[in-house]
């Protein structure tokens, strides 16, 4: 299993969710990854789990100088970074009338400028080492927001934004670095099981979280981290500032309005 | 190499030249048992004969994919020999000159027509049907960049492709619950055999390549390998999707 040997690489969220997932699938298939998270005890026991292949990064997003000081960091440990996966992330989700101010400041804050940070300090490091990839974790929410991802949903709208302008500034400038993105639907992470476990009919919650997909069911972490490491990988060589729908297919369908999801 | 397809039968339109002749060399190269069917049988022997020269395992199967009784022939062909059919590629495609539409006529749309959008109708309906028999599969078609782009001088391509974008994603919604997941690969211009006979002025050589931010032509091995990605079972929660390898042109 070598399809990203040798490669260095950065997961934000490393510790938690899809992050994990994506973490452990970049390490099976032969890169040494930082797990870049503000949860520290996830974090290091998922380093010491993997070893020599894993080093664990306290890092929060929305803070230039960690960014600045975690990647000279890098460098100095294993060299300049040749893969970016951002999947830090937060989501609380709140109708117009509900979001506060404060909640719309995080969601930008962790989705719009984690984004911003670290495709700025990734592309730097890149550049150095003659190429990369960045694969972003947005969501089917940045494409068709639901009524209560208000703030989700324009903070991932806005990492799209930066995925694309990433994508075409590193095209033209001939930097050999691809920025795409991932969009997946619900998939069973720990914040999906919080949601069905808040609600007063998770079991019914749950029907209709799967019901939003043709496929009639939520996705695995393995199923995303699966598109991730394509995206990483030089097999994509040729694709860049796409957004890839894991999605089940729910972007084929209008928003199901009425249903509260 | 992406993913694993020991065995898995795979059947590939238009699979004698250019996109469909890299998949058709990608699959058998994952160890994929490959049908190879396209117009010209002559075409379709040389691609079988170089794969099986590599070791790899395919048929031919000569089918004009315009004729709803030779797409029937053509999968039954393919179920007689190995059973099964676990993947349809559907890349039978052609091209008519630029033209602005106040030129165009009205045999090069039928043709086209015919080939890009009936062909891939044609041939998905007689893959979905025996997909549902032996309860699910995966179906790849070739869309383009111009699913989502417009080219002036192409709008007969472009409707075209428009169209297979169309075919695919409602059809995904149709049987996404019968186990058969069904996408589209978006490429941009790629340096195909047929592309480099076809454009030899390095001014439209350069004019095409500036078209994707990357300023480069694809190479049919980078459309192969995410034809594989979405049709293997690490795409197994991708269906109805446009997935592009276009050098970020159609991020533009």
């Amino acid at each position: 299993m070598t399809r990203v040997n040798g490669k260095v690489a950065m997961v934000t969220g490393g510790a938690t969710g899809i992050g994990v997932g994506v973490v452990r699938m970049l390490v099976d298939e032969g890169a040494r990854v930082v797990i870049a998270d503000i949860a520290e005890e996830a974090g290091q026991q998922l380093a010491e789990e993997l070893g020599e292949s894993g080093l664990f990064l306290r890092l929060d997003v929305t803070d230039e100088g960690q960014w600045q000081q975690g990647i000279r960091d890098l460098e100095e440990h294993w060299g300049p970074l040749d893969i970016l996966v951002q999947s830090a992330g937060i989501s609380r989700p709140a109708s117009i009338e509900d979001a506060s101010l404060a909640e719309w400041r995080d969601h930008m804050a962790v989705h719009g400028e984690g984004a911003f940070l670290g495709c700025k300090y990734a592309v730097q490091s890149m550049k150095k080492a003659g190429g990369g990839a960045i694969v972003n974790i947005s969501s089917v929410e940045s494409i068709r927001p639901g009524p209560l991802f208000t703030c989700y949903g324009a903070a991932k709208a806005a990492q799209d934004a930066i995925t694309k302008t990433v994508a075409l500034h590193c095209g033209e400038r001939g930097y050999n670095i691809r920025c795409n993105s991932v969009h997946p639907a619900a998939t069973y992470t720990p914040l999906l099981e919080q949601y069905l476990n808040s609600a007063e009919d998770p079991a019914g919650l749950e029907k209709t979280y799967a019901s939003m997909q043709p496929l009639n069911r939520i996705a695995t972490v393995e199923e995303i981290a699966h598109a991730v490491l394509f995206l990483a990988s030089d097999e994509s060589s040729f694709m860049t500032g796409h957004q890839m729908y894991v999605d089940g297919g729910a972007l084929t369908k209008p928003y199901p309005s009425g249903e509260g999801a | 190499m992406t993913e694993n397809f020991n065995d898995k039968v795979v059947l590939i339109t238009g699979g004698a030249s250019g996109l469909g002749e890299a998949c058709a060399q990608a699959f058998a190269a994952g160890g994929g048992r490959v049908a190879v069917a396209d117009v010209s049988s002559e075409a379709v022997a040389g691609v079988v004969d170089r794969i099986e020269a590599q070791g790899g395992q395919a048929i031919g199967v000569t089918c004009d994919v315009t004729d709803s009784s030779a797409v029937e022939g053509m999968v039954k062909r393919v179920v007689d020999t190995w059973g099964r059919l676990d993947v349809g590629v559907n890349s039978a495609g052609i091209v008519t000159p630029i033209t602005p539409v106040a030129e165009t006529e009205e045999g090069d749309f039928d043709r086209l027509m015919a080939v890009n959008v009936k062909g891939v109708w044609l041939s998905m309906r007689g893959q979905i049907r025996q997909m549902l028999e032996q309860g699910g599969g995966s179906i790849v078609n070739m869309a383009s960049a111009l699913s989502i782009r417009v080219h002036p001088g192409s709008a007969f391509y472009v409707a075209s492709k428009f169209a297979v974008a169309g075919l695919t994603r409602t059809a995904a919604v149709e049987y996404a619950q019968s186990g058969i997941r069904i996408n589209a690969i978006c490429p941009g211009n790629i340096k195909t055999p047929m592309f480099e006979k076809a454009v030899t002025d390095p001014e439209t050589i350069a004019a095409l390549q500036g078209l994707h931010p990357m300023n480069r032509l694809g190479k049919p091995e980078e459309v192969a390998a995410a034809v594989m990605w979405l049709a293997s079972d690490a795409a197994s929660f991708t269906t109805g999707s446009l997935l592009t390898a276009d050098g970020g042109w159609t991020a533009t």
